[in-house]
């Protein structure tokens, strides 16, 4: 924050954010209101008042001729959500945890900060009608956008999750989380907690849950139904199925990925159809289940990444040093996302030799996003097979990059070739759906 | 007149006006759309719900809560040529379009008002449905600031100058849908704002009208019909101030300021009488309602005697001294009686209330009434107000009702209401708190620098009055002409037509807009609508000599009616000017010969009949100079 004018002004004037003034300027212009935190772009040298109309203006410091403090104006009563919704007694016992993302954020309407609120008092003034649905325990793990969230987090989440799952307390996991990287923390979980008793889901969501037409409430509504409900187990993905708020789609942790910036919709499961999806009354409509609850089950956790990982993606006219700096920062697998079934330029053939006889794992899936890998159609692909790259059918490119850093970080690198051809958390499917929704 | 005004000024009338003017700058305010409306929505379609947020007291606003609880769900029509997935609330905001924001600084600096330093894009919490955001994006532009208005010769106070999105166009309310086509959302709409310093209907009329005319002048203003709307906050006599929404159009804004005036004196006079048969608060806490469904058992009343057969109660209540007041008429054919049934109808789902003013009638007998007001217990000077429905339901309007009697002791009670289109006014829902509002914090702050405000000044707005001058003086037409010209929106369009002919007057072309035109509306057509090119075209043929200009309006109309260019329709409709006179010539004769009987008329009224039916059946292929000179030779004239 560049604020260090307002801060220094404020403090000559005895003044601190929050505070009601009446302000006089050297025009003989007058406003009343409170002093608010700067936005990122706003001015330096701009003091932003939020008047009583609820408006927000910016003023110049050096036209104010005279600021005061004043006693703020009354606000009006509203209603409380809460007393309609009683929390029943009789219900499934749902742990949500927080790792971060505007799922659960609340807007401070004075300062205009947003802050994560995950206790279960809020969970339940924000989201009354859980109350109804099941018990709701809260945890916060972290709180943390999604982009800077790295390979040490999933372990992070994987040990508490697995410690959550094992203490047998609950009938369903529910993870609030960013979006941006929600895929990569879904297939990171299904890795390192497997033969799970319980559905784990990851629930985020695209409009921030201080806005009415926030995508949040149905999401986490639905999640927490499908969570407590659901006759699955296993770690899994829920997000809205259109841009309608009527139906939310479950996705399988290994095979989701977000396909769009911005839409409610934007992730989808690749070449496999969603698990179930869930309207907005509840009803439940299976596709497939895999894996059904069972409290008997043990779960057995996997918890370490290795960051001796890269996923690049190739592109006409790439350069041979960027590989080659790869390895000398010291990558021991890499994931090469290829064009169409699997490949690369042939300016690049020599360096992906040497990097393999160098003992660096080198793996191709595809930017096609949809489809199989294939390297024996053409010579390019039996070329690098040749030199050792190995293909990863139907693997999302995002997924494959997560097994390998988990592959790495719990079973080391002699065993990682054969990790990554086995299927092992539904990652790889065999037979290529014909049906399934593609793009947008 | 005069003792209306004197009326307005004894009871202190102060009105303040809200007026909102869309703009078509070329794009939307925060997406690169389009501005246009289609005439029948469709595209896909999206449901959604919008739940309240909660204040930082974790409240919610009464009226939103309410919206959300009756389960209410949205159905957006998104047409593609003028929404994108902006509107749909599926991408974030584009950054402000600079030429709405370059006009509105404009018209700030001409009604002297302050601008903000910074601009700060907030949001206004609106969950009725008519953003997809659950919110309006709305900004400050500028504060105080005055307009002089001549037609009353004095200053009226600016409060404050907005720039904010449209919201979308409401289609139909079925049960608990709500249809809104979202063409509209996100139209760059200014919105200013007086100080109540307005005195009288006719004043409010006046200042609409300047401060419309300014915003005109800017040659962004939007044209037709729903593209300026007023808002009005008016008081009486220091009291309530009440807020009525949604007046279109300027006749409609005088009629409003008077019912509300007028309404306001009758509340007030009602809380007096009140208070002398000694009604108090208090006297509110001990009615229970009393449920009245026995009475009813044989009734003839149709709305009873079926809510009944459907296991449905009739519950009452009674009003300590409100007998008489609730049909004393506050307005021409309205009274409290009909405020109660609104406020029922905003907050169940009951269709209206009985009351004991109104009866007998309605099926309800003189026994039945004197059972009501015994089983209520009612007195020689109360009411009693009963509802059919479920009980619950019956509960809650009767509560609706008591709250209104309630205030009725204090007079004028806080609401915002909506107009119809004669200039009443209804509940529409109850005043907002403290309009809940937080940063847009997608689109950053704008500084308004003095480089930008110079670059804004080389280009200042030219008066209106300024703009009529030249009009008057470049072209010879007269001030009053002008005018209208400028009222409607139309100088652009007159300086194109006069700048494309060389044989028709300026005068004929303004007068053409201004009076002639506007007959297209009776048939449908909206005048703001029409392509200026088929205008400019239909002129260019008359001038050419294609044509006579009495023929332009029947091309227009077919121009537009068959969606074709301006030769084609000459052509259809067989408007090419005749180049035998011959065939005129010929037609007289013959009418002469088959019409013995128009020989008998005097001398006058026989040249006046000819020339009709002649020009009746050549209009606008013929000069009318040319059928007189032959009528007066053929007539020996």
């Amino acid at each position: 924050m560049n604020s260090n004018l307002i801060d220094f002004y404020l403090r000559r004037k005895k003044l601190e954010y929050g505070d009601y003034v009446s302000i006089r300027m050297v025009d003989g212009s007058q406003y009343r209101g409170y002093i608010m935190p700067k936005h990122e772009f706003s001015a330096e040298d701009i003091l932003v008042i939020k008047l009583d109309n609820g408006y927000n203006i910016g003023l110049r410091i050096d036209k104010i001729d005279e600021i005061n403090r004043e006693e703020p104006p009354k606000i009006r009563e509203g209603v409380s959500l809460e007393d309609d919704y009683p929390q029943g007694m009789d219900l499934p016992n749902i742990l949500v945890l927080g790792v971060g993302g505007t799922i659960l954020s609340r807007v401070d309407y004075i300062t205009g900060a947003v802050r994560s609120a995950v206790s279960a008092e809020e969970l339940l003034s924000i989201l009354p009608e859980v109350g109804k649905i099941a018990r709701i325990d809260t945890d916060i793990i972290m709180n943390k956008y999604s982009e800077h969230l790295t390979p040490r987090d999933w372990s992070i989440i994987a040990k508490t999750i697995y410690e959550y799952v094992s203490s047998g307390k609950y009938d369903g996991i529910v993870v609030l989380h960013g979006t941006d990287t929600l895929g990569y923390t879904a297939a990171a979980l299904s890795f390192a907690i497997q033969n799970c008793p319980i559905p784990v889901i990851l629930v985020g969501s695209q409009r921030s849950s201080d806005r009415p037409s926030s995508d949040a409430a149905l999401n986490l509504i639905s999640t927490i139904r499908i969570a407590g409900y659901a006759d699955i187990a296993g770690v899994y993905v829920a997000m809205h199925g259109g841009t309608s708020d009527n139906i939310v789609v479950l996705h399988k942790g290994t095979r989701v990925r977000k396909n769009h910036t911005s839409r409610r919709d934007a992730f989808q499961s690749i070449d496999v159809e969603p698990i179930l999806t869930i309207d907005e009354s509840g009803g439940i409509h299976y596709n497939h289940i895999e894996l059904k609850r069972d409290p008997d089950r043990y779960p057995v956790l996997y918890p370490d990444f290795s960051e001796d990982v890269a996923l690049v993606k190739f592109y006409p006219g790439m350069h041979r040093n960027i590989l080659i700096s790869l390895v000398n920062s010291g990558v021991k697998a890499l994931i090469i996302e290829g064009t169409g079934l699997g490949h690369i330029g042939g300016h690049l053939f020599d360096t992906i030799g040497a990097i393999i006889r160098d003992g660096v794992k080198v793996f191709m899936t595809s930017q096609c996003i949809w489809g199989r890998v294939n390297m024996n159609v053409y010579d390019t692909g039996r070329i690098l097979m040749k030199l050792g790259v190995v293909p990863l059918e139907n693997m999302i490119s995002e997924t494959a990059y997560v097994k390998a850093s988990w592959a790495l970080g719990n079973f080391g690198e002699r065993e990682l070739v054969e990790i990554m051809r086995t299927n092992i958390m539904g990652e790889m499917i065999e037979r290529s759906p014909i049906y399934g929704e593609r793009g947008f | 007149m005069g003792s209306k005004s004197k009326l307005y000024k004894e009871y202190d009338l102060k009105v303040g006006l809200e007026i909102h003017f869309q703009l078509d700058t070329g794009r939307k305010l925060f997406c690169k759309c389009p501005i246009g409306l289609v005439e029948e929505p469709r595209g896909i379609k999206v449901v959604r719900r919008l739940r309240p947020t909660q204040s930082e007291l974790g409240q919610i606003d009464p009226a939103a809560y309410f919206e959300f609880r009756k389960g209410i769900y949205i159905e957006y029509i998104a047409p593609p040529d003028y929404t994108c997935l902006v509107e749909l609330d599926e991408e974030p905001p584009h950054l402000i379009d600079r030429d709405s924001l370059d006009t509105a600084l404009r018209i700030a600096d001409y009604l002297e008002s302050n601008i903000v330093d910074e601009i700060h894009v907030m949001r206004k919490i609106v969950v009725d449905g008519s953003n997809t955001t659950g919110f309006q994006r709305s900004a400050i532009i500028a504060l105080g600031g005055r307009v002089y208005v001549d037609s009353i010769g004095r200053y009226i106070g600016i409060q404050s100058i907005c720039l904010e999105e449209e919201a979308a166009r409401l289609i139909d309310r079925k049960g608990k849908k709500v249809i809104y086509s979202l063409d509209r959302l996100g139209i760059p709409l200014i919105e200013i704002a007086t100080e109540p310093d307005i005195s009288s209907p006719e004043e409010a009329v006046e200042v609409a009208k300047a401060i419309g005319r300014i915003v005109s002048a800017t040659g962004v203003k939007r044209r037709g019909i729903g593209t300026v709307r007023q808002d009005i906050n008016i008081s009486v006599g220091g009291g309530t101030i009440v807020e009525v929404k949604g007046v279109q159009k300027l006749n409609q804004l005088k009629k409003v300021v008077e019912f509300e005036f007028r309404r306001h004196l009758g509340l007030i006079e009602l809380a007096k009488i009140l208070k002398d048969r000694g009604v108090k608060d208090d006297d509110f806490n001990k009615i229970m309602p009393i449920e009245l469904s026995r009475i009813f058992e044989s009734s003839e009343c149709k709305v009873i005697k079926r809510g009944l057969a459907r296991g449905r109660v009739v519950l009452g209540v009674r009003l300590p001294g409100f007998k008489g007041l609730l049909r004393r008429e506050l307005v021409d054919g309205y009274w409290l009686g009909r405020e109660m049934a609104e406020r029922v109808r905003f907050w169940t789902g009951l269709k209206g209330i009985f009351h004991t003013d109104e009866l007998p009638g309605y099926g309800i007998s003189r026994t039945e009434l004197e059972l009501i007001y015994r089983a209520t217990d009612s007195g020689e000077y109360d009411a009693v107000v009963f509802v059919v429905g479920d009980r619950g339901e019956a509960l809650e309007a009767l509560g609706r009702v008591i709250e209104r009697a309630r205030e009725a002791l204090r007079g004028v009670p806080y609401e915002t209401r909506a107009a119809k289109e004669d200039g009443s006014t209804f509940y529409m829902r109850p005043r907002p708190g403290m309009a809940r509002m937080y940063p847009e914090t997608d689109i950053p702050p704008i500084k308004i620098t003095k480089e930008y405000l110079e670059r804004i000044r080389e280009k200042p707005i030219t008066s209106p009055s300024e703009i009529v001058k030249k009009i008057v003086g470049e072209y010879g037409i007269g001030e009053d002409l002008a005018w209208r010209l400028y009222d409607s929106d139309q100088i652009e369009l007159f300086i194109k037509i006069v700048k494309t002919i060389n044989n028709i007057s300026s005068k004929y072309a303004a007068s053409f807009l201004t009076d002639r035109l506007p007959m297209l509306e009776e048939e449908g057509i909206e005048v703001s609508s029409i392509n200026d090119n088929i205008i400019i075209e239909s002129f260019k043929a008359v001038d050419d000599g294609l044509t006579e200009k009495e023929a332009i309006l029947d091309i227009v109309k077919y121009c537009i009616e068959n969606e074709c260019n301006v030769a084609r329709a000459i052509k259809d409709l067989g408007l090419h000017k005749l180049s035998d006179i011959g065939e005129v010539e010929g037609f007289i004769n013959r009418l002469l010969e088959s019409r013995k009987d128009l020989m008998s008329l005097p001398v006058d009224i026989r040249r006046k009949r000819i020339i009709g039916i002649v020009m009746s059946k050549y209009k606008g292929r013929v000069d009318p100079k040319t059928v007189i000179k032959i009528v007066n030779q053929k007539l020996g004239g």
